[in-house]
């Protein structure tokens, strides 16, 4: 993976078409490169918070049929909004890239 | 008219059957249900894609708002009877169903695998009245019921045993959360599908199971078709993540570990061919089947064909050969012969044990005995009396006798101690004629000891 600053330091040694099309696709895997970091920093930061929160619920079982379904619930709700925060981290760098991309 | 004793749960309908006809009522208070799921689509579009049992319009039975005829389900079978790459089949099914129904705005108001039955090797939903219209801000209720049904057992049999999805035998409602999460090790838990669906679901189940810690989490209505969609993805991708383990069993490579010559072997197939066109029907059934080399013949001449067998790794062979190559009237099922499915459910009627489900016109039961008569000890007349259970009056039965002197027999009884009093073949066959069989004909089997004998049910 090239970094940016090798990016640039190119454009001033080469300003060519070809170049230019070069450092498009650079800046393209740069960007998939940091989704991907993104993504996998989402999913470390969504298991801390799961085995957080798995650590302070009460061990012992209830009686199942008093379960309202609540639990379920609530996983949804946990579940939508981590992928809600994907979405919109997608977005964040769709934005970016197009901005400062092509 | 006889009321299907496994269809009360649901009021908005019933399952009947009336000689040989499946008729599905549907009650005055799923009209408006029926007609709004109708008219989105989504019951032309499954039937389009063959996801749902076709049917079509009956007289209404009395009480009724609305009678379907449903398309026959030739063996019904149960998820504890079902392979890895079947339950995950079924529960892909379910999701796709579901992805289908929110499009629509529609839901799916239960994700039970009963819900799910195979046509030879096809899954197909045959819960019509499963779905409704979706309520805006509603979480899916079906939720916890997807992950107790399909992903639980799933992820053990992944991860720990693939004998572990058979544990649905045991909690026919889904397997407990807590006790598949107790149960998986470190590494399972870890991946951030199995974390969310199975460890904080258990944890946050436990946690609000509690009427102290209730909180009126339903007056909550913000969330999205868009958001279940999102959960609906979360846990296919969770769903295909699991894998059969690669484990080989002691039946998994059966074929390359027998004495048959290809003569043997030839002749054998012949001989079930020629039995199986003589003798044609409906339903034959295949004992300890493996993965199924003798079940194509009978499949040429049988409208269906159930392959049992004991060990899963042969039965998930074998569903994923059928699934990629045919022939698709071949159903196969995770059987253990010595303690075949029982009665269970409410009242022990909810679901049919194997021997009410099944009324073979042909059962072939090659190189078995042996096994049931050493390893189960199970004498010729209870094997007999059990056969006569499952095939019909006048249905065939074409099964193999394994002498002592077999290279076979005599490996089993090389670790044990010599219990062949009354294994001979006059035993064998006098045996079956006391259990109802009269004694067809008698095939020598080339470059072997062995014989293939034909009885017909008689009473």
């Amino acid at each position: 993976m090239i970094s940016r600053s090798a990016v640039s330091l190119k454009v001033k040694n080469a300003p060519s078409v070809q170049c230019i099309e070069y450092i498009f696709q650079i800046e393209e895997e740069t960007v998939l490169f940091n989704r991907f970091h993104c993504k996998k920093q989402m999913m470390v930061a969504a298991c801390f918070s799961a085995i957080c929160v798995a650590l302070f619920l009460p061990e012992q079982a209830h009686a199942g049929y008093l379960d309202p379904g609540s639990g379920s619930t609530a996983v949804q709700w946990i579940i939508a909004g981590i992928a809600v925060a994907g979405r919109l981290k997608r977005r964040v760098f769709d934005t970016v890239s197009k901005v400062f991309g092509r | 008219m006889q009321q299907d004793l496994g269809s009360f749960r649901d009021p908005s309908g019933c399952v009947y059957y009336d000689s040989g006809d499946v008729l599905r009522t549907i009650m005055p208070c799923y009209k408006d249900t029926w007609q709004s799921v109708v008219e989105s689509g989504l019951i032309a579009d499954a039937l389009e894609k063959e996801s749902i049992v076709p049917f079509e319009e009956h007289n209404a039975l009395p009480g009724s708002w609305k009678t379907l005829k449903v398309e026959r389900i030739p063996f019904i079978s149960y998820p504890y009877e079902w392979s890895f790459s079947q339950l995950k089949d079924a529960a892909l099914l379910t999701l796709e169903l579901q992805r289908n129904a929110l499009e629509k705005s529609m839901v799916l108001k239960d994700a039970s695998a009963y819900n799910i039955q195979f046509i030879g090797s096809r899954p197909v939903f045959i819960d019509l009245l499963s779905f409704e219209p979706w309520k805006k801000g509603d979480t899916w209720q079906a939720y916890r019921q997807y992950c107790s049904h399909f992903l639980a057992p799933l992820v053990l049999a992944s991860n720990l045993d693939l004998r572990l999805a058979q544990l649905s035998r045991q909690w026919i409602d889904g397997i407990p959360l807590d006790i598949a999460c107790s149960m998986l090790p470190l590494k399972a838990k870890l991946s951030l599908g199995v974390l969310m669906h199975l460890v904080l679901h258990s944890a946050l189940q436990n946690k609000y199971a509690d009427p102290r810690e209730f909180k009126d989490k339903k007056d909550q209505k913000n969330m999205t078709t868009e958001k279940l969609l999102d959960i609906v993805d979360s846990l296919e991708k969770t769903s295909r993540k699991q894998h059969s383990p690669s484990k080989e069993t002691e039946w998994g490579d059966y074929y390359n570990d027998t004495n048959y010559t290809d003569a043997g072997t030839e002749a054998k197939l012949a001989i079930i061919e020629a039995q199986a066109s003589r003798y044609s029907g409906e339903l034959a059934v295949d004992l300890g089947a493996n993965s199924g080399r003798f079940s194509l013949p009978l499949a040429k001449h049988f409208k269906t064909v159930v392959s049992a067998d004991i060990d899963p790794v042969a039965v998930d062979r074998h569903y994923r050969q059928l699934r990629e190559h045919g022939p698709d009237n071949i159903l196969p099922i995770v059987l253990d012969l010595s303690s075949p499915s029982p009665a269970l459910g409410w009242a022990s009627e909810e679901r049919k044990s194997f021997v009410e489900r099944c009324d073979a016109d042909m059962v072939i039961a090659l190189a078995l005995f042996h096994h049931l008569f050493f390893t189960v000890g199970v004498p010729f007349a209870q094997i007999g009396m059990f056969l006569a259970s499952i095939i019909r009056p006048g249905g065939v039965l074409v099964c193999e006798y394994v002498p002592k002197e077999d290279g076979q027999v005599q490996r089993m009884l090389s670790a044990r101690d010599d219990i062949s009093d009354g294994y001979t073949r006059q035993e064998f066959s006098s045996s079956f004629q006391v259990a109802g069989f009269e004694e067809l004909e008698v095939a020598e089997l080339p470059d072997s000891i062995r014989t293939l004998h034909v009885f017909r049910r008689t009473k």
